[in-house]
């Protein structure tokens, strides 16, 4: 914060490192799995795949389970935005007619970060996303949605 | 109609009885899990016109609450990594009462990451929407256009569904071989011009080998679907609309006193004359050769939507062919929408032609979570003097007139 109070060049270092973190807390989603899963990363593409009920499965052949966040949830808007380009509105459109053509089951509304990290913890196929900051040892991040 | 009612009855009765085993499953197995999920669909329909549109609908100036409302249950019960047991039960209407239907009532097995194969009562993936066309909340529109979508005599079958999937450079591609039996009932009205009634006589459809092939293409922005049917159809009808023709046609026979006391008119009469002639004595229905074709592309970019589909049924010596193609537009909770449709029909000695151009004007709010409200107006214009999609019977050479009709509907989804 003493920072702050400098006037001129001096100050610009000490706030753009504010607003990193800044924006690494509020605006990153990360993507998480359980961390017996045996891939360490996903591509966007893929992700956008699975999270849009393309594909149930990732590159090892593993069955994953979906989680989502709850209806009401900013970063459910956000997730959908960044992932798959649509909104989280189209996206449940769209997995109700997968889910009732028999072809999958929709990621299952879990409730908060929290809420889903333990779930993922709890499920070893299990995928879900949060706010970065809510990330703990227990679940293995896949990947960042800037 | 009794024999499509059993038929309905032990299906669900069948469905249930799968539910029940389900939860046993996951009784004895933690690993088991049993899901359910639901659609609803409410809905009011009123047109300007006294006839019913619509096959599945019979949309008219009376107005009702029936034409759309459904309530479907589906449960999914999954027995280890590679089986799944899947039901789904459709209440709806059905001659003004609600009918309970398995519309799914299958076990999925996953043989590998590619390849799944499906066992039981399942609906034909010949359609862009044909495989969810009960869970309203999913289409876009109040109802899928009715040029294209009536098509089909019925969606659903019981057999096998083989399929294959893999991602090909850059798209997901989806293969589904399809087997089976067809065996219904339905309302039809040729044979109400068949035999001069002024609504839609019950007939029996089966299809004792059905084949069918479905193919996928699914890219960034665009899915096309690919579809052809063989499928040659046993067609009979109830004793009891053989016997009021034979009553009918006595009466035509017996002078002018006797069918005023019938109530027949002379068009009836001449009618009836024909339908002999026709039958030539074949009373017991018939078998006719029956092939189905269909391709659909459900493109988005730039905030516009396009849908468009086009099918073509052979029956015979007969065709029917239709097409739409769909325009909308997401703005935040709108999704307004226009349609343009068009069916036709051919053949020799056409008994029942069906030409007419419609154009509909929708939107989907999508209200709360899970819930959407729609509105539609649609114009229907029958064309060439036929009846278009109006589901009557014999018109005695009344010309059907355009209409127009109103929906608002609410879809949710649980």
């Amino acid at each position: 914060m003493k920072n702050l109070k400098l006037s001129g060049l001096k100050s610009i270092p000490a706030t753009v490192l504010l607003c990193s973190l800044a924006s690494l807390s509020v605006a990153d989603i990360v993507v998480i799995v359980n961390p017996a899963l045996g891939i360490s990363s996903l591509s966007n593409k893929d992700l956008k795949r699975i999270y849009l009920g393309k594909v149930s499965s990732i590159a090892d052949g593993t069955e994953m389970q979906l989680s989502d966040q709850k209806f009401d949830a900013p970063i459910r808007e956000q997730f959908y935005q960044k992932c798959c380009s649509s909104s989280a509105q189209k996206a449940r459109s769209r997995w109700a007619g997968i889910l009732f053509s028999g072809n999958g089951q929709p990621p299952a509304v879990v409730g908060g970060d929290s809420d889903i990290v333990a779930w993922v913890a709890a499920h070893q196929d299990g995928m879900g996303y949060v706010n970065s900051a809510a990330v703990t040892s227990s679940v293995k991040v896949l990947a960042t949605l800037k | 109609m009794y024999k499509t009612s059993r038929f309905q009855f032990r299906a669900a009765a069948f469905s249930l009885a799968c539910l029940v085993s389900a939860g046993h499953v996951q009784a004895i197995s933690q690993e088991a899990d049993l899901q359910w999920n639901g659609f609803f669909t409410g809905a009011f329909s009123q047109s300007d016109n006294k006839y019913p549109y619509g096959r599945f609908y019979s949309i008219s100036d009376s107005g009702s609450y029936l034409t759309d409302t459904r309530l479907g249950l589906q449960a999914s019960a999954r027995v280890n990594d590679k089986v799944t047991l899947t039901t789904q039960l459709v209440a709806k209407n059905s001659d003004e009462n609600f009918h309970l239907n398995a519309n799914w009532l299958y076990a999925n097995i996953n043989v590998s990451q590619n390849f799944a194969a499906k066992l039981g009562r399942m609906q034909q993936p010949i359609h862009l929407f044909s495989s969810q066309l009960e869970a309203g909340y999913s289409l876009p529109w109040v109802r899928p256009p009715q040029e294209v979508y009536e098509q089909q005599f019925f969606n659903d079958y019981t057999g096998l569904e083989l399929s294959w999937k893999s991602y090909i450079a850059g798209h997901d591609v989806a293969v589904k071989l399809l087997h089976g039996v067809q065996d219904n009932s339905l309302s039809a009205a040729v044979l109400g011009i068949l035999f001069a009634k002024d609504e839609p006589q019950p007939e029996f459809l089966k299809s004792d080998n059905f084949v069918g092939l479905a193919v996928q293409f699914e890219g960034d922005f665009y899915r096309i679907n690919l579809a052809g049917v063989k499928q040659d159809l046993s067609i009979g009808f109830p004793s009891e609309v053989m016997n009021g023709f034979k009553l009918d046609l006595g009466a035509c026979g017996a002078g002018p006193v006797a069918m005023q006391a019938a109530g027949l008119t002379a068009n009836q009469c001449g009618r009836l004359s024909q339908t002999v002639a026709l039958l030539s004595g074949d009373t017991g229905g018939t078998e006719i050769y029956g092939d189905f074709w269909s391709i659909g592309v459900d493109a988005q970019k730039f905030g516009v939507r396009l849908v468009a589909e086009y099918a073509l049924r052979n029956l015979g010596d007969f065709y029917r062919e239709g097409y739409y193609v769909s325009l909308m537009r997401n703005v935040d909770k709108w999704t307004p929408y226009v349609t343009y449709a068009a069916h036709d029909n051919g053949g020799e000695d056409m008994l029942d032609p069906q030409a007419q151009q419609s154009i509909a004007l929708g939107a989907r709010y999508d209200w709360m979570a899970n819930t959407a409200l729609k509105f539609e107006v649609l114009n229907a214009d029958p064309q060439d003097s036929t009846r278009g999609l109006y589901h009557i019977g014999f018109t005695n050479g009344k010309e059907m007139e355009s209409m127009m009709a109103a929906t608002v509907a609410l879809d949710i989804v649980f």
